[in-house]
């Protein structure tokens, strides 16, 4: 299993910029975890490392946001997404997700596995928190095999 | 008279309205998914922009018919359409409708920012307000402080960092079972509760202005979980308070750096109880005219559109047709 523990929401955010190096253009990341696990906190890490400029803050009204990349491994656009407010599988649908992930971005969807049947291979991260404020995270998904090495080394960090 | 149409459609409201150049609203029409209205046969998805398509020609001749025009041939001078931020599939219904009227009828259009609207809905009902104004702009999807010391010249001091404050109200409504939206509802609960019974942490306290609502609805959680013996009341009591004082705390650094004679609410969590009576109450204290608009002039409406709208227009910002729907238009953009 790939797991990370985290003992604060800044190493949250540090290992959300180190997940970055996993990344390949065309990913999905689908994050779950309760209210107030630490999924957005995690994206902001993913952003940073993936050279995301502007603040990036929760898309749950929008329920997309697109934030231009600066990095050298080919993602040109983070996609952050959040399905918190959409009830059915048949909402998410409508908001054509798979239609957004273009060859040179990557997909952050928060509440993923509402929108797990979307997708076709992707990586999911589970937050989870203890009661002393400490995150674990847990990598799987059908793209865990095309990323050992790296997620390997991410959770060995 | 000089008047114009606006059109909004950034989220899950479509809306109509027709407002003359002195800033009186000769009719407002929203069609909201939240409030069904039957004259249009029902439902409105939450998250099919293209259920805009169904509501937009009647809700604008109905504005028209309301105002007094002809439909057809309406009078107007011009055309002020929501252009972004919002969701791409709805502003785009609303963009288009607004270009092919501007087209059909040969007349000027503009496409507002949809928070600029927000910024400008004090002044449908207080137009001869004091400036500078510092206005609290807080619903579902932002939260943010911002300084004008005129008509469309605006500063953003301060937003959030992570959450939007009416978004922290629905999630914390959600799990607390209390279903969306959780605005009136918690506002609603939190008159019968004590906030003293259950202290929740104020996070963000720093100097700067801006703000942060994801650690709160986090406390929330932690402090309510697994606890049968808490009242809701209270919950949504001290949920309320500590939200109202952290964006009353912000408001009030900004008033002490900033030069205002006017403070506004706007966006549809300045429909919250505890927020107007603390900014009225600010407002007192600091000798400064408060603006409360009225619950129909905090959430998304068309008014507010036509308006920044008329003052685009008067300024010389007609769009070409060929302007895109912008979903991530930040208000500073606006020039």
């Amino acid at each position: 299993m790939i797991a990370r523990h985290c003992a604060s929401a800044e190493e949250t955010q540090a290992a959300g910029e180190a997940f970055a190096a996993v990344l390949r253009p065309g990913d999905v990341v689908l994050l779950s975890g309760r209210l107030g696990a630490g999924k957005t906190t995690f994206v902001q890490g993913v952003a940073r490392g993936l050279g995301v400029k502007e603040r990036v803050t929760s898309p749950t009204f929008t329920l997309v946001r697109p934030h231009a990349c600066e990095n050298d491994h080919g993602v040109t656009t983070l996609y952050h997404a959040d399905v918190y407010r959409a009830g059915s599988l048949a909402e998410v649908f409508d908001l054509d997700l798979t239609e957004l992930i273009e060859e040179s971005a990557v997909a952050l969807v928060e509440w993923g596995e509402t929108a797990a049947p979307v997708f076709g291979d992707f990586l999911k991260v589970t937050i989870t928190d203890d009661d002393a404020g400490g995150r674990d995270l847990v990598v799987e998904g059908a793209l865990v095999r095309t990323r050992e090495h790296a997620l390997a080394r991410w959770a060995a960090a | 008279m000089e008047s114009v149409l606006g059109i909004e459609t950034s989220c899950d409201e479509t809306a109509a309205a027709v407002v003359r150049a002195d800033l009186v609203t000769l009719s407002s029409v929203v069609e909201s998914s939240i409030d069904q209205h039957r004259d249009f046969g029902g439902v409105v998805p939450e998250l099919a922009g293209r259920a805009h398509v169904a509501t937009i020609r009647p809700v604008v001749e109905r504005a028209l018919a309301d105002a007094g025009l002809d439909p057809q041939r309406p009078g107007i001078t011009g055309i002020a359409v929501t252009a972004g931020p919002g969701l791409v599939g709805s502003l785009l219904v609303g963009l288009s409708f607004a270009k092919a009227l501007a087209l059909a009828w040969d007349l000027p259009y503009v496409g507002v920012n949809h928070l600029e609207g927000h910024l400008f809905a004090p002044l449908l009902e207080s137009p001869g307000l004091e400036w500078p104004l510092m206005t609290l702009l807080v619903s579902g999807g932002h939260s943010m402080i911002v300084y004008q010391r005129g008509p469309g010249e605006h500063e953003v001091l301060g937003e959030t960092v992570d959450d939007a404050a009416g978004e922290a109200y629905d999630k914390v409504a959600r799990w607390l079972g209390l279903g969306y939206p959780g605005g009136p509802v918690i506002d609603r609960l939190a008159l019968e509760g004590s906030a003293a019974r259950l202290p929740l942490p104020r996070g963000m306290l720093g100097s700067g202005l801006d703000l942060s609502f994801s650690g709160l609805k986090t406390a929330v959680v932690r402090a309510t979980e697994g606890r049968d013996d808490l009242a809701l009341a209270d919950v949504a009591a001290s949920f309320q308070a500590t939200l109202a004082e952290q964006l009353l705390r912000k408001l009030r650094a900004a008033l002490s750096h900033h030069d205002a004679r006017s403070v506004a609410l706007a966006g549809g969590v300045a429909a919250n109880s505890a927020l107007r009576e603390g900014v009225a109450a600010l407002a007192a204290e600091l000798g400064v005219a408060a603006h409360l608009p009225a619950l129909a002039m905090c959430t998304d409406n068309a008014a507010m559109i036509a308006a920044a709208g008329l003052h685009r227009l008067a300024h010389g910002g007609a769009s070409p047709l060929t302007l895109s729907a912008r979903p991530n238009w930040d208000l500073r953009e606006v020039a």
